[in-house]
């Protein structure tokens, strides 16, 4: 702004436009049509005499403010009327607004989720066709642990609506990463992270929306469209309408990419502060890069407090610290290089570094996850699974096929055990998936299956398989799954084992070598699973409890 | 007329499949109303020639009853855009950029949509041979930030009027341009307008305008341009175009005929200032050349407010600098002759004006450009 206007200007006026929950963006515009000013949730700043508009927006829904004037000595006072956009959480003033306590009735100091499906039809007297549609997708929603293993279905939680479009359910949980899923198309299902905490605890709330979705023609949720928040486990009283009309203008203004923010900062209707993790998160991406140079600069302030809440090592914090590393170093032109890296230096804690523990909530962090120098490694220890990430502007989500990362745990839990397992145990596991083959019709099928395998994983297979020892575990695996011979030995399947085994020939120590490798390759291919088909066993989980059992057993011999 | 301002319209209102596309009304009058300010002189100021049009061809609109769509040619394809953009940017006899100090729009009207993996604000269009599992298209966003990149022109303004449905199985066409950013790419300026967010829906109405249908936002954009208010060149910022266009939306799109259900108001537009700076777009408003000597010696400063225009100059001794209210861009305009008298001249829209001179409060005075002429400062 030139000064030389203040040679012309009356004194300013002290001018504060307010809304009514308190978190829409403003935008103050003078008579020319430019931009004064701009904040979130009110604006209080100092004007010329003279005619202005606010712009008012949550999301993509705006409103402009009538005209009004500004007169010298005359502060003033402008209350704006709002704009009402659809919101998951039940606020005064949205166009979804429902009388409904955010969190009433949750078991205080006690760690879990809350869960809220709504209907936008919720109240239009058609509540007995809304209910039964609003079940059936919460019959698509489910709690699973990071691991894959489902914790609850939602439709088994629910018994009725708590009112009209209304399904809540309160989900004991035990502080830990657990996955929020929804059944999808084609064998896939999207999913968010639920993060547990021992001091937080999130309530998510889902809205089933008014039109149908274009593909399948139906109303359906979205988890990108939902809206989370974290409450203190042992917080006496609800989160107020203002904390939550704050946290969704804030969420809707990341997902648009809007430089505005500020909605950490302000202040509850008794000018006390407030604290929300996710709210700090938001704002530290919003208002990013912030001052390195300012006292109390408020993006280090956010980061501060979301990491004292939810932990350094939580995925989000980890994200926006290394957002706000780079960001320091991309504005190099504000500060010395000296001031930026040894403020770099500051975020880059420790923590930093070290592994993920799982997936973050925001798809901005995701981002910057990615940016970051050694991504590939430790997204890989974090989601060790096969995913595609869905498209959301605000949430981290992520599809996969139903049992991915089942079957990745389980991948994981065996490779290890394989690699943990005693030289003496391998061999006899090993005589043990020879008798398998041995005493079934289906042994030679499996044999062929592993070959089969091994010539598409040329990288894994063709070393292993052009090794001399493996050629010879595979020609006596060849052996025993002899339909002929398996019928001259019937009588005494052991024997074939026996014989086939002693074609081996090699040194203990090359053939145990081979063995381990040959053992890992089956489980990395998760070929252990046909053969605990094979055996009658239905999982790959059931087949290790198999062969340990089996393992015990002989030590016991 | 900037011979050196360029300009490539694609408007595609047909498409080979007629489900997966429906037939649009806007985009080719989109691109006709968007020409016309275009080769105005007080708007666009851009030479015919330097204008590249594709839109669909009358042949098209109403094929002949029983034409095998397959045996028809679908045009605008992506293969013409290429050619108009490299006739402009590429010369035919070195094959090396062409780079150029002025300013190139890039419009597209018709069906389009946005990839899921979008981080900023990106947007292609459909070209009128998609069909099936073939979705050729334009990415307008991607040519505009090449353009940027490798510093083709000083100011770039990408206009997007299309849906910006999210597709997981399309991608942006590929277009080979270097990758190479140009040392001056920074103080290119790209203004990008879109007409709805990431996901959302454009929207084409019937106007009074002899009924003619246009995209919201073009009928939003070429409005705004003729209405906001001018600085004191006549020009309109980028800044000031937003405002004006996001203040007006609601009152010049709301549903006008009362419905049993509530008609929501479009969602306005999305723009995406230009971070190297404002651009300025002419006005076709009736300004009036306000002419002004100086026969002060010694600096001074004036202020001079009207309805819509609060400025600030500082005359200097060889010429005025002018500063708006929040825009730290400056407007310098050199002395020149007036009436045989040092001097220089505003274009002023034709209402009241206050001149005031700081320190001096007796010498303000109250003029309208349509009647009094030239002022004494």
């Amino acid at each position: 702004m030139s000064s030389r206007f203040e040679l012309f200007d009356q004194p300013k006026v002290v001018t504060t436009v307010s809304t009514p929950n308190g978190a829409s963006e403003l935008y103050l515009i003078d008579h020319t049509f430019a931009e004064v000013g701009r904040g979130v949730g009110q604006l209080e700043l100092p004007v010329v005499p003279g005619t202005y508009r606010v712009r008012e927006r949550v999301g993509d829904i705006e409103s402009v403010s009538d005209k009004f004037e500004v007169v010298s000595d005359k502060p003033i006072n402008v209350e704006l009327r709002g704009v009402a956009y659809d919101s998951p959480f039940p606020i005064a003033g949205t166009a979804t607004y429902q009388h409904l306590q955010v969190l009433e009735g949750r078991a205080r100091h006690e760690s879990g989720v809350r869960i809220v499906v709504r209907d936008t039809q919720a109240g239009s007297g058609d509540s007995g066709t809304g209910n039964v549609s609003l079940m059936e997708e919460v019959g698509r929603l489910r709690v699973e642990t990071l691991a894959g293993d489902t914790v609850i279905l939602l439709s088994d939680a629910v018994d009725t609506a708590v009112a009209d479009g209304v399904f809540a359910i309160d989900i004991h949980l035990d502080p830990g990463m657990y996955t929020l899923v929804q059944d999808g198309l084609d064998e896939r299902q999207s999913c968010v992270a639920l993060h547990i905490l021992p001091d937080w605890y999130p309530a998510v709330y889902l809205l089933l929306p008014r039109q149908p979705n274009p593909e399948s023609g139906r109303r359906r949720l979205r988890l990108a469209d939902m809206s989370l928040f974290y409450v203190a486990s042992d917080a006496p009283a609800q989160p107020t309408d203002t904390e939550l009309a704050r946290l969704e203008a804030a969420r809707h203004a990341l997902s648009r990419g809007r430089a505005i923010g500020g909605w950490a900062m302000l202040p509850d209707a008794q000018g006390n502060p407030v604290f929300n993790p996710l709210m700090a998160l938001i704002d530290a991406y919003l208002l990013l890069p912030g001052d390195p140079g300012a006292d109390g600069d408020p993006v280090s302030v956010l980061i501060a407090g979301a990491a004292s809440a939810l932990g350094a090592s939580f995925p989000d914090v980890q994200a926006v610290r290394m957002a706000r590393s780079k960001a320091l170093f991309d504005a190099t032109s504000r500060a010395t290089i000296e001031d930026v890296a040894a403020s770099a230096q500051t975020q880059l804690s420790p923590a930093l570094l070290g592994p993920l523990a799982g997936p973050p909530i925001l798809s901005r962090s995701w981002r910057h996850l990615l940016d970051a120098g050694n991504a590939r490694d430790r997204l890989r220890a974090a989601l060790p699974f096969e995913f595609a990430i869905e498209p959301s502007e605000t949430w981290f989500i992520w599809s996969e096929e139903i049992g991915a990362r089942s079957t990745a745990h389980d991948v994981a839990v065996s490779t290890s055990f394989v690699d943990s397992v005693s030289s003496g145990k391998l061999l006899v596991l090993s005589k043990q998936i020879f008798e398998t083959i041995a005493l079934s019709a289906q042994g030679r099928d499996w044999v062929r299956l592993v070959e089969d395998v091994a010539s598409k994983r040329m990288a894994d297979g063709e070393r292993l398989f052009s090794d001399p020892t493996m050629q010879r575990i595979i020609a006596a695996l060849d052996m025993v799954s002899d339909p002929i011979l398996q019928k001259s030995f019937s009588h005494n399947p052991t024997e074939l084992v026996a014989r086939a085994w002693a074609t081996l020939q090699v040194p203990d120590d090359v053939l145990r070598s081979t063995l381990r490798r040959f053992a890992a390759f089956l489980v990395k291919n998760e070929l252990l699973a046909g053969l605990g088909r094979i055996a009658g066993l239905t999982s790959l989980k059931n087949l290790l409890g198999w062969l340990r059992r089996v393992d015990a057993a002989r030590e016991h011999r | 007329m900037d011979d050196e301002n360029y300009a490539i319209l694609v408007g595609i209102a047909r498409y080979r499949s007629d489900t997966d596309y429906p037939p649009l009304d806007g985009p080719r009058q989109d691109v006709a109303h968007i020409r016309k300010w275009l080769v105005d002189p007080n708007g666009g100021n851009v030479p015919r020639k330097n204008i590249y049009v594709l839109a669909t061809p009358r042949t098209l609109l109403k094929p002949g009853r029983g034409t095998d769509p397959a045996q028809l040619s679908w045009t605008p394809d992506q293969a013409a855009f290429i050619r108009a953009f490299q006739n402009i940017t590429i010369d035919t006899e070195t094959g090396e950029y062409k780079r150029r100090d002025s300013r190139i729009y890039l419009y597209f009207s018709g069906h389009g949509f946005s990839v899921a993996a979008d981080t900023t604000d990106k947007a292609a269009l459909f070209t009128a041979n998609a069909f099936g599992i073939a979705r050729p298209n334009i990415p307008g966003t991607v040519y505009a930030e090449a353009a940027k990149r490798v510093a083709l022109f000083k100011e770039i303004v990408l206009i997007m009027d299309c849906c910006r449905d999210i597709q997981r199985n399309s991608f942006y066409a590929a277009y080979e341009l270097d990758q190479t950013e140009s040392g001056l790419a920074e103080k290119v300026r790209l203004f990008s307008m879109y007409a709805t967010s990431k996901n959302g829906k454009a929207q084409e109405r019937e106007f009074a305008d002899k009924g003619r249908v246009y995209g919201l936002l073009t009928h939003a954009l070429i409005r705004a341009l003729d209405e906001a208010p001018t600085n004191v060149l006549g020009q309109v910022s980028s800044t000031n175009l937003n405002n004006y266009l996001k203040i007006r939306w609601e009152k010049w799109y709301s549903p006008t005929v009362p419905a049993p259900v509530p008609i929501p108001i479009p969602a306005p537009p999305r723009t995406v200032p230009a971070v190297a700076g404002e651009i300025f777009f002419g006005s076709r408003k009736k300004l009036v050349a306000q002419p002004f000597i100086v026969r002060s010696t010694g600096p001074s400063i004036v202020r001079l407010e009207s309805a819509h225009l609060d400025v600030v100059g500082e005359l200097g001794a060889d010429g005025v600098c002018w500063s708006a209210r929040n825009d730290p861009e400056n407007i310098v305009i050199k002395f020149g002759d007036v009436a045989g008298e040092r001097g220089f001249a505003l274009k002023l829209a034709p209402c009241p004006h206050t001149l005031s001179v700081s320190g001096r409060p007796e010498a303000t005075i109250t003029f309208d450009p349509r009647i009094d002429h030239v002022i004494a400062l």
